[in-house]
């Protein structure tokens, strides 16, 4: 008797990827994806950033390894805005998706590298989203873009993945003491907001609600990912993604990030379930092309198991590194620790030539602006990189190498202020490290003092 | 199929009451917007009505002076005008709204240039020296309560205020005052065309969310204050190796010029009225918000602030600052340990820069 021989893991897993599936849930994110990049892109030119955030700035906090990016002048820069605007129309449209998703992919991480003091989780999430686009076969569903109207499954699960990433990530990093034991910084921050809502008024100033909040904010991130891909929770989870979302959009201000999640969250629904409601709204049955099975084979498969193990990788490379990441920031870049931390800072520079002896004191706004000073004066990082552009202001004034040192001072999620760098430490002289890679904080930056370990 | 249709119905029939509650409990004031009331209601709005008081009471009594001069007048004017700019000194901890608006410090108290008022008091160049020209066509720096502390703690002012275009120009200048102090008070207390009372923006009347404008501008300005008190005025005493460090020993006499003090010598009372308006805005005032522990150490910080000016004693701050610098030292740490209190531990505290990025925010960090 003649037995049918096991494919094997591997082969039903490439198998399972490669399988094809209706195209409208990853033409629904597509086109919400382009149309909100569309926005946001507009919303920054209409609001002045493009001058303000990129323009304006003497100097620009630039990440390590990356100070080669600089902003283009002013037309091409603003120019340059405009195109992310109509790449987003052109990925909403389904016009050459995948040329459009890549040249905004490149374009948008070009102006966010610009300045690391503008670093945002939901641009780096903006970023590896164009990427995807820009992998994912056309499926030629609402696109003018051709296509067999399917997609294969790791699309699906691609897209799906990223957003489990973000909320997984989010949720991770509220386990830690002061989210959970003590509700900070949700206790400083809701009663700030009582004003702003006049309907909940007293009821934000209550702890108990701060504690009712946190951990609700942590189970649902660490949770909301099962329930959307359990299909009989799947509604009432989508439910409580707008719930969620709508909420932190009006109790703090955090831009577009919860229009994006709840414009991309859908695709956790069955592949056909725009095509479904479609249906529902016309009563007619839209026609889609004839599957093809899409081609590809193990190293698609190889390679998404390398993003995946990264995807986990890079948001937890802070392990490596000595001290709490939401003090030192090393290892905070990529890591989805989203809306978790309240800190205030002051930060002052004092110089010594050791040519002269002289000895003085300057402040951050020396090489930056205020909105780059203050981010300085909270995020070490930055205000290391403008210690190094503080030292570079004095070489050029013809003074061959200068030491720089901070009395730094920030309060963090309620702690009483404490020194954030080492003021006996010459920044000038401490190498700024790679990006991914840290930057020795543990040199420069005093343990936080109680020390609380995420 | 009946049991998962209902249970929605069910969820929604038991939510709707629920939400109900939360937000009928949720109303009222907030805790801001009541700690907001009581500053404005006890402290504030009184210390503008105090400072116009005060400059009318400046005004009668030059016109006194001119009127009958006399030692006994003299005096009372000086004291008088000491009480003024004590007063207006403690509305510098929360100088927001209406003499911010309207640019008042300009007719109030402004830097002087002395030799240009002793110029214009010899010359007979603007024939009249009125209200209106003092007002309107002179520069600020000839005008406001420095230029009448100039002209009553002059040496010789007794004989000065005798010539009829000095005490023209001293009454005119104090009238300037004292009506910009009055224009301010009305400001916070009624509408200004289509502007509301001010004092009503400051307690949210109108608008709840206007309270949390008026506190960010509040702590704003008074850390604009400290840094004033502290690495503009004095400067001079400044560590000269690091923030710990002490000053240069003999100090910069050159950076004396930066501490603002008039014949009256009173920089010295001044910070101490600062420090004053500062214990009204932040203890007296906002303490409810800061809770125990803060409010302790801000009140400390002050107190620490207040002790070491007063050890100074009775004498002009440049002067301290020439043979006590290490105690007007001692007074520049403690406004400086203030200073990043504020910066820090209250701006966080009170939620002032929760505004995360400038752009679109998803970290505070």
């Amino acid at each position: 008797m003649h037995r049918r021989r096991d494919p094997g893991l591997v082969a039903r897993i490439v198998d399972r990827a490669h399988a094809p599936e209706p195209g409208w849930s990853v033409a629904a994110f597509r086109i919400a994806f382009g149309l909100l990049v569309a926005y946001s892109s507009l919303r920054f030119l209409a609001r002045g950033w493009v001058q303000r955030l990129y323009l304006e700035p003497a100097h620009h906090l630039t990440y390590p390894g990356f100070d080669w990016v600089r902003p283009l002048p002013s037309f091409w820069m603003h120019s340059m805005v405009i195109v992310l605007a109509l790449l987003g129309l052109c990925i909403a449209a389904g016009v050459r998706t995948r040329l459009a998703a890549a040249l905004f992919a490149v374009g948008f991480a070009y102006t966010e590298l610009i300045d690391a003091s503008l670093y945002l989780n939901h641009y780096w999430f903006v970023t590896l989203a164009a990427l995807w686009l820009a992998l994912i076969p056309t499926s030629g569903c609402a696109s003018v873009d051709r296509g067999g109207g399917t997609v294969p499954a790791w699309s699906i699960w691609a897209l799906r993945g990223q957003l489990a990433v973000v909320y997984v990530f989010a949720g991770i990093a509220k386990l830690n003491a002061d989210w959970l034991v003590h509700a900070v910084p949700m206790r400083l921050w809701l009663p700030d907001r009582a004003n702003q809502l006049p309907w909940a008024g007293t009821l934000l100033e209550h702890t108990w609600v701060a504690f009712a909040m946190s951990w609700a904010g942590a189970a649902f991130d660490l949770t909301i990912v099962g329930w959307l891909l359990w299909r009989r929770t799947r509604p009432f989870a989508y439910a409580a993604v707008i719930a969620f979302h709508l909420a932190t959009m009006v109790l703090f201000q955090i831009g577009l990030f919860g229009w994006v999640m709840i414009a991309l969250t859908p695709v956790f629904f069955d592949p056909s379930w725009p095509r479904r409601g479609l249906e529902r709204l016309t009563r007619a049955m839209p026609t889609i092309a004839s599957a093809g099975r899409p081609r590809g084979g193990r190293a698609v498969v190889a390679a998404l198991a390398a993003i995946a193990v990264l995807q986990v990788l890079v948001p937890l490379r802070h392990l490596a590194f000595a001290g709490d990441v939401r003090w030192t920031e090393e290892g905070y870049y990529g890591s989805w620790r989203v809306v978790l931390t309240e800190k205030a800072g002051w930060l002052e520079f004092w110089i010594t030539d050791p040519a002269t002896g002289e000895v003085w004191q300057v402040d951050p706004t020396l090489v930056l602006t205020d909105w780059q000073a203050r981010q300085a004066a909270i995020r070490p990082d930055l205000a290391l990189t403008a210690a190094h552009l503080v030292a570079d202001h004095y070489r050029t004034a013809g003074r061959a190498e200068v030491e720089v040192r901070a009395d730094s001072w920030v309060a963090f999620n309620g702690r009483p202020r404490q020194r954030m760098l080492d003021p006996d430490v010459d920044l000038a002289a401490h190498e700024r490290g790679f990006t991914p890679f840290g930057f020795g904080a543990d040199g420069v930056v005093l343990p936080l003092e109680p020390a609380v370990r995420t | 199929v009946n049991r998962v249709a209902r249970s929605p119905r069910l969820t929604v029939a038991l939510l709707i009451p629920a939400l109900l509650a939360a937000a009928c409990s949720g109303g009222g004031d907030s805790k801001r917007t009541d700690t907001m009331e009581s500053l404005a209601g006890s402290y504030v709005v009184p210390m503008y009505g105090e400072l116009a008081g005060a400059t009318a009471s400046l005004q009668t009594s030059v016109e006194a002076l001119c009127t009958a001069p006399s030692a006994d007048a003299l005096a009372s004017a000086q004291q008088e005008l000491r009480d003024a700019r004590g007063t207006w000194k403690r509305t510098e901890a929360m100088r927001i709204g209406p003499d911010m608006t309207r640019r008042s410090a300009e007719k109030i108290d402004w830097p002087i240039d002395t030799s240009r008022i002793d110029e214009l008091l010899a010359s007979d160049e603007p024939p009249e020296l009125t209200v209106e020209v003092i007002g309107t066509q002179m520069s600020s720096a000839l005008r406001g309560l420095g230029a009448v502390e100039h002209v009553l703690f002059a040496d010789g002012a007794a004989e000065a205020v005798q010539q009829p275009r000095t005490c023209d120009y001293l009454v005119s200048t104090a009238t300037v005052a004292a009506g910009e102090a009055q224009a301010v008070n009305d400001a916070w207390h009624t509408d200004q065309g289509e502007t509301p009372a001010f004092g009503d923006t400051f307690t949210g009347a109108d608008d709840a969310s206007t309270v949390d404008m008026v506190l960010d501008d509040l702590v704003n300005e008074a850390l604009n204050l400290t840094e004033r008190m502290t690495d503009l005025e004095l400067r001079v005493v400044k560590g000269v190796d690091g923030p710990d460090a002490p000053p240069s020993d003999p100090i910069d006499v050159d950076l004396l010029a930066s501490i603002h003090e008039g014949p009256a010598g009173l920089g010295v009372v001044d910070d101490l009225d600062r420090l004053q308006g500062l214990r009204i805005v932040f203890v007296d005032g906002l303490g409810p918000l800061l809770g125990t522990d803060l409010l302790d150490r801000v009140r400390g910080e002050i107190d620490a602030a207040t002790a070491a000016f007063e050890a100074l004693g009775d004498v002009p701050l440049r002067e301290a600052a020439e043979q006590q610098t290490a105690q007007v030292r001692a007074a520049y740490d403690a406004v400086k340990a203030l200073q990043i209190t504020l910066s820090t531990d209250v701006v966080s505290k009170l939620g002032v820069t929760v505004g995360f990025s400038d752009s679109d925010g998803d970290s505070a960090g």
